[in-house]
C-alpha cells in the first residue's frame, strides 16, 4: 500500500523535473526558431574546412616571412 | 531556357558579363565580387541565385549609430570594446542567407560571432567595437544588399509575451496530463474502488496541483474579464472565467467535504485547450512588422550644427530653432525652414506625388520629404513629435479598442450567452432551492460548469487563425483576425493611385516628334544617366538599349531640367521653357523635352506603369463593392483611370494626406464600411481612419506603413478572392457556434436536472472543443481548395 505513496510522489517529481526542463528550455529561447538550426547543422563542416584552409596559408606566410 | 542573373535569379533585359556567369546588374556583380574575393563562393552553392537584387539605390547613412546615446540605445551588450546587437533583417529568405550571415566573419575580422533567428529575420551579432564600429557594420551588411534595421521596441516586447504564453501553456499541459492521471480511478466503476486514503491522496495532490493553473495559466481570463467588466464590456472572457471559478470553488468543496471527486480534470483540461487556442491565435506572422509609426522612417540621429560645429544627435533632442544638416537621400525628420538657397525635395513619401518639389530659401519643408541633390541646413520649427507628421499621426480613431477584441461577432454572441447562462443558472438554482434545497447549489455550479464556453472560445481562434495563415500563403498578411471580419463587411473599397495601382519603380514612357536615331538615343541616355530626378530615371531605362558617352559641364537646374555637353554637342532634357520648346497640350509635369544645340526633337510622355491585370482586379471588386480612387498626384492619368471606374465622380486628384484621411471619415459618415488601400506614408492617415486599411507592398518584409494587413502588390489581383474566402470563413464561425451550443444544450439537461457527473463532464468538455477544432480545421481547409487558395 505504502509503495504507491511513493510511487505517486516519485513519478511526479520526475515529471516536475521535466516540466522544469521544459520551462528552462522555453527561457533559453528554443522554441523560437524552428527553421535555422536545421540548417546549420549542415554549414558547420565547409566552415571549418575553410577555417583550416585559411589559418593553414596564414602559418605558410609566416612561415615564409621567417625563412626569407 | 530563358537566362536568370547568376546572384538574383531574376529575369532581364540587359546583362552583364562577369566570370562567365550573367547577371542582371552591377549591383548583384559587386556582391558577387565582395563574396568571391573572401572565398565565400557556398552562398551559391547552397541554394540557386540566393541574392537579393537592390531596388533602388538610396544612400543610407549610419554616422549616427556611433554616438554615444544612440550606441546605448541599440546595443543590447556593450563593455567598452566587445558589442552584442540584435538586428531585423528583412530580406533574409533562405538557408544560402542564414549562411552568409552567420559566416560575417569571413568578410570582416571585427565580427565574432553571429546567429540568425529566421523566423523573426533576426540576426544577433557579436562584434568588436574597436574593429568595426556599429554603423560600419550596418554598412557592410547593406554592401551585400542584406538591409539592417533597428529593432523597435515593439518587436522587442513581442518576443516576450509568446515565451510566456509558450510556458503557460506547457504548465497546463502537465497538470492536465497529471489530474487525468489521477482521476482515472474515478472514471472507472464502483467495482474496482480504491483504498479510501490513495483516493484521498490523489484529490489533494490533484488540487495543489491545479492551483498554479488557476493562478498562472489560466490568469489572463480573470484579469481580461474584470477588465472588461469595468469598461462595461462582456466579452467572451467573462463566461469562461465564470465557469473556471466554478469548477474550482465547487470541486474544492467537494474535496474538503470528502462528499466526491471534483472536477479538477475537466478544469485543467479547459485552461489547456483553451491556451492551445491562444496559442495558436498569437502564432501569426513574427517576421512582419503591423505598427510602424512614423518614427520608424526617420533615422535615429541627424546632424545637428551647434557654434560652427557639427554633432549628432538623436532626433527627438532637436529643438526649435536648432539648425540641422541633411544629406542626400535622408528624410528632414521635422518641420522646417530652408537656410540653403534652394532646395530638391522629394514628397512622394508623404503626398505621393512623384516629381520632386522645388523649395526656396525661407520656406517651410513640412516632416518627411526626401533630400535630393546636395546636402541642405535647416532651421528646426517644431520638435519631432509635434509635426506635421506626428500629427497625422495622432488622428487615431476608436481602432484602440478593436485591437483587444478577438472577433466582434463572437462578442455579441458571448454578451447574450453569458447572460442567457446566469439567468438559467439563477432559475435552477431557486427552482431546486424550492424543491430540494440540498441540490440548490450543486445545480446552480452545474450549469455554469457545463456551461464555460471553451468550444465557443475556440471556434474563432481556429477557423479565423487558418484562414489567416492560408492567406498569409498566399502573402496576404492580417494584423489580427478580426480583421477577416471586416473584409466580408466591406462595401465600400478606397484605392491610392501612385505605389498602389501603379507600379513606384516602373513607368511607361512614349515618344512625339522627329525619329531619334541611335546616336541621339545614347546623348540623352548619357543625360539622363547623371540626373537623380525619376522622370531622368525613367528615361535612362526606357533607353536601355542605346550606348553611353562621356558627360562634360553637367548643370541641375532645379524644377527646370538637366544640361551637359556631350560628344560636343549641347544636350538638354526638361521642361518646355527650358529646352525652348512650345507646349503640347496638358499634362506637363510628365513631359521631357529635348534639345541639342539649340534644335528641339521632341518630347517623352512618362506615364506611370500599372501593375499587370489591375483593370480585372478593378472590375471584379466593383461587382459587389463602391470603389473609389484618389491621387497624391496630378490628374495626368485622369483618362485612363475614368475608363476603369463605374462611377466617375468618385476619381479625385491633388489629394494630400489630410484629404485622403476626411474622404475616407466622410464615406464612414455616410454609413460605408470602408476598405483601404495604400502604400506609402500618405496614405498612413486614411488607412488608420478606414475600417479597414491594408498596406500594399512589393516587398511585404520592408517597412509598410502602419495598417490592419499586408498585401503584397502582386495578389492585389485576387482581392475578390480573399474577400469571398473571408466571407465563407464566417459562415464556417457561425457553424462552429452553433455545434457548441449543441454541445451545451446537452450538457445543460443534465446540468439543470442536477445530475452532472465529474466522468460526463470530462468527457463532454474536451469532445465538444476537439469536434470544434476538428471542424473548424477542415471545413476552412475545404473551402482554401475550392478557391484554390492552397
Amino acid at each position: 500500500m505504502e509503495i504507491i505513496f511513493v510511487l505517486v510522489i516519485a513519478s511526479l517529481l520526475i515529471a516536475l523535473f521535466f516540466l522544469s526542463l521544459f520551462i528552462w528550455a522555453v527561457k533559453s529561447g528554443q522554441y523560437e526558431d524552428d527553421y535555422s538550426p536545421s540548417v546549420r547543422i549542415l554549414f558547420d563542416q565547409q566552415e571549418n574546412k575553410k577555417k583550416k584552409s585559411n589559418t593553414k596559408s596564414k602559418i605558410s606566410n609566416e612561415a615564409r616571412d621567417v625563412l626569407l | 531556357m530563358s537566362k536568370t542573373c547568376y546572384h538574383c535569379g531574376s529575369p532581364s533585359q540587359t546583362w552583364v558579363q562577369h566570370d562567365g556567369k550573367d547577371f542582371c546588374c552591377d549591383g548583384c556583380v559587386m556582391v558577387y565580387d565582395i563574396l568571391k574575393e573572401k572565398e565565400m563562393g557556398t552562398y551559391y552553392d547552397i541554394n540557386k541565385a540566393p541574392g537579393i537584387r537592390k531596388k533602388a539605390v538610396s544612400a543610407e547613412y549610419y554616422d549616427y549609430l556611433d554616438q554615444e546615446d544612440i550606441k546605448k540605445s541599440v546595443l543590447d551588450f556593450y563593455d567598452g570594446s566587445v558589442a552584442r546587437v540584435k538586428l531585423y533583417i528583412p530580406s533574409i529568405h533562405c538557408s544560402s542567407c542564414i549562411w552568409l550571415i552567420e559566416n560575417l566573419q569571413q568578410l570582416h575580422s571585427g565580427v565574432i560571432n553571429s546567429s540568425v533567428n529566421f523566423n523573426r529575420r533576426e540576426a544577433s551579432i557579436t562584434f568588436n567595437e574597436e574593429e568595426i564600429k556599429l554603423s560600419e557594420l550596418m554598412a557592410l551588411l547593406s554592401s551585400i544588399n542584406y538591409k539592417p534595421h533597428i529593432k523597435t521596441e515593439e518587436q522587442k516586447k513581442a518576443v516576450k509575451k509568446s515565451r510566456k504564453l509558450i510556458v503557460k501553456l506547457g504548465v497546463a499541459g502537465f497538470v492536465f496530463g497529471n489530474v487525468m492521471l489521477l482521476s482515472f480511478p474515478d472514471y472507472l466503476s464502483e467495482d474496482v474502488a480504491l483504498h479510501p486514503e490513495l483516493i484521498g491522496l490523489f484529490k489533494w495532490i490533484s488540487w495543489f496541483l491545479s492551483i498554479p493553473v488557476m493562478v498562472y495559466s489560466g490568469n489572463e481570463y480573470f484579469i481580461t474579464a474584470w477588465k472588461n467588466l469595468r469598461k462595461k464590456l462582456i466579452s467572451i472572457d467573462l463566461p469562461i472565467a465564470i465557469g473556471i471559478l466554478a469548477i474550482f470553488l465547487r470541486s474544492t468543496y467537494e474535496i474538503v467535504t470528502s462528499t466526491g471527486p471534483g472536477y479538477l480534470d475537466s478544469l485543467t483540461g479547459l485552461v489547456f485547450f483553451l491556451l492551445i487556442g491562444k496559442w495558436y491565435q498569437a502564432k501569426t506572422y513574427e517576421a512582419l512588422s503591423f505598427d510602424n509609426d512614423f518614427s520608424s522612417y526617420f533615422p535615429l540621429g541627424i546632424t545637428r550644427i551647434k557654434d560652427n560645429e557639427e554633432s549628432i544627435v538623436p532626433i527627438n533632442q532637436l529643438e526649435s530653432g536648432d539648425k540641422i544638416s541633411v544629406r542626400n537621400g535622408e528624410i528632414i525628420p521635422a518641420d522646417a525652414t530652408l537656410l540653403s538657397l534652394g532646395a530638391s525635395i522629394d514628397y512622394s513619401f508623404i503626398t505621393g506625388e512623384s516629381v520632386p518639389v522645388r523649395k526656396n530659401k525661407g520656406d517651410l519643408i513640412y516632416a518627411g520629404g526626401r533630400v535630393i541633390g546636395n546636402a541642405l541646413f535647416l532651421k528646426v520649427e517644431k520638435k519631432v513629435e509635434t509635426g506635421y507628421l506626428a500629427e497625422l499621426w495622432k488622428e487615431k480613431t476608436d481602432k484602440e479598442s478593436k485591437e483587444s477584441m478577438l472577433s466582434v461577432t463572437l462578442d455579441a454572441v458571448s454578451k447574450y450567452f453569458t447572460i442567457a447562462i446566469l439567468l438559467i443558472a439563477t432559475l435552477t438554482g431557486l427552482y431546486w432551492l424550492w424543491t430540494d434545497p440540498s441540490k440548490a447549489v450543486l445545480a446552480f455550479t452545474s450549469v455554469l460548469i457545463i456551461a464555460c464556453p471553451c468550444a465557443l472560445a475556440l471556434s474563432v481562434p481556429f477557423a479565423f487563425g487558418h484562414t489567416s495563415r492560408i492567406m498569409g500563403k498566399n502573402n496576404f498578411y492580417l494584423k489580427l483576425t478580426a480583421v477577416i471580419e471586416g473584409l466580408t463587411k466591406t462595401n465600400t473599397i478606397v484605392f491610392d493611385k501612385t505605389g498602389t495601382l501603379t507600379d513606384p519603380d516602373a513607368f511607361e514612357v512614349e515618344y512625339y516628334g522627329k525619329e531619334l536615331d541611335h546616336f541621339n538615343s545614347s546623348l540623352i541616355k548619357s543625360l539622363a544617366h547623371q540626373s537623380r530626378h525619376p522622370l531622368s530615371k525613367a528615361l535612362f531605362q526606357h533607353l536601355k538599349d542605346a550606348g553611353e558617352f562621356e558627360v562634360l559641364d553637367f548643370k541641375e537646374s532645379e524644377g527646370a531640367g538637366v544640361e551637359a555637353v556631350i560628344m560636343t554637342h549641347k544636350v538638354r532634357l526638361g521642361s518646355a521653357s527650358y529646352t525652348g520648346n512650345k507646349k503640347e497640350g496638358m499634362h506637363e509635369a510628365a513631359k521631357v523635352y529635348i534639345s541639342v544645340d539649340g534644335n528641339q526633337l521632341g518630347y517623352f510622355v512618362i506615364h506611370n506603369f500599372y501593375r499587370p491585370n489591375w483593370k480585372e482586379m478593378l472590375a471584379s471588386v466593383q461587382e459587389s463593392s463602391d470603389v473609389h480612387v484618389l491621387s497624391g498626384d496630378n490628374d495626368a492619368e485622369r483618362e485612363v483611370l475614368e475608363q476603369e471606374l463605374k462611377n466617375k465622380s468618385n476619381l479625385h486628384f491633388f489629394q494630400s494626406p489630410k484629404d485622403k484621411q476626411k474622404y475616407v471619415a466622410d464615406l464612414k459618415k455616410q454609413g460605408k464600411y470602408v476598405m483601404m488601400l495604400g502604400d506609402g506614408m500618405n496614405d498612413v492617415a486614411a488607412l488608420k481612419e478606414a475600417n479597414v486599411g491594408i498596406a500594399v507592398a512589393d516587398d511585404v518584409y520592408q517597412f509598410s506603413p502602419s495598417s490592419d494587413a499586408i498585401i503584397n502588390a502582386s495578389e492585389l489581383v485576387r482581392l475578390l478572392k480573399f474577400i469571398r474566402f473571408a466571407r465563407s470563413a464566417k459562415k464556417i464561425v457561425y457553424l462552429a457556434i452553433s455545434i457548441s451550443f449543441l454541445y451545451n444544450v446537452i450538457g445543460m439537461y443534465y446540468a439543470v436536472a442536477g445530475q452532472l457527473s465529474p466522468l460526463f463532464a470530462a468527457v463532454l468538455m474536451p469532445l465538444s472543443s476537439a469536434s470544434v477544432v476538428v471542424f473548424t480545421s477542415l471545413s476552412v481547409m475545404l473551402v482554401a481548395k475550392k478557391r484554390q487558395l492552397v
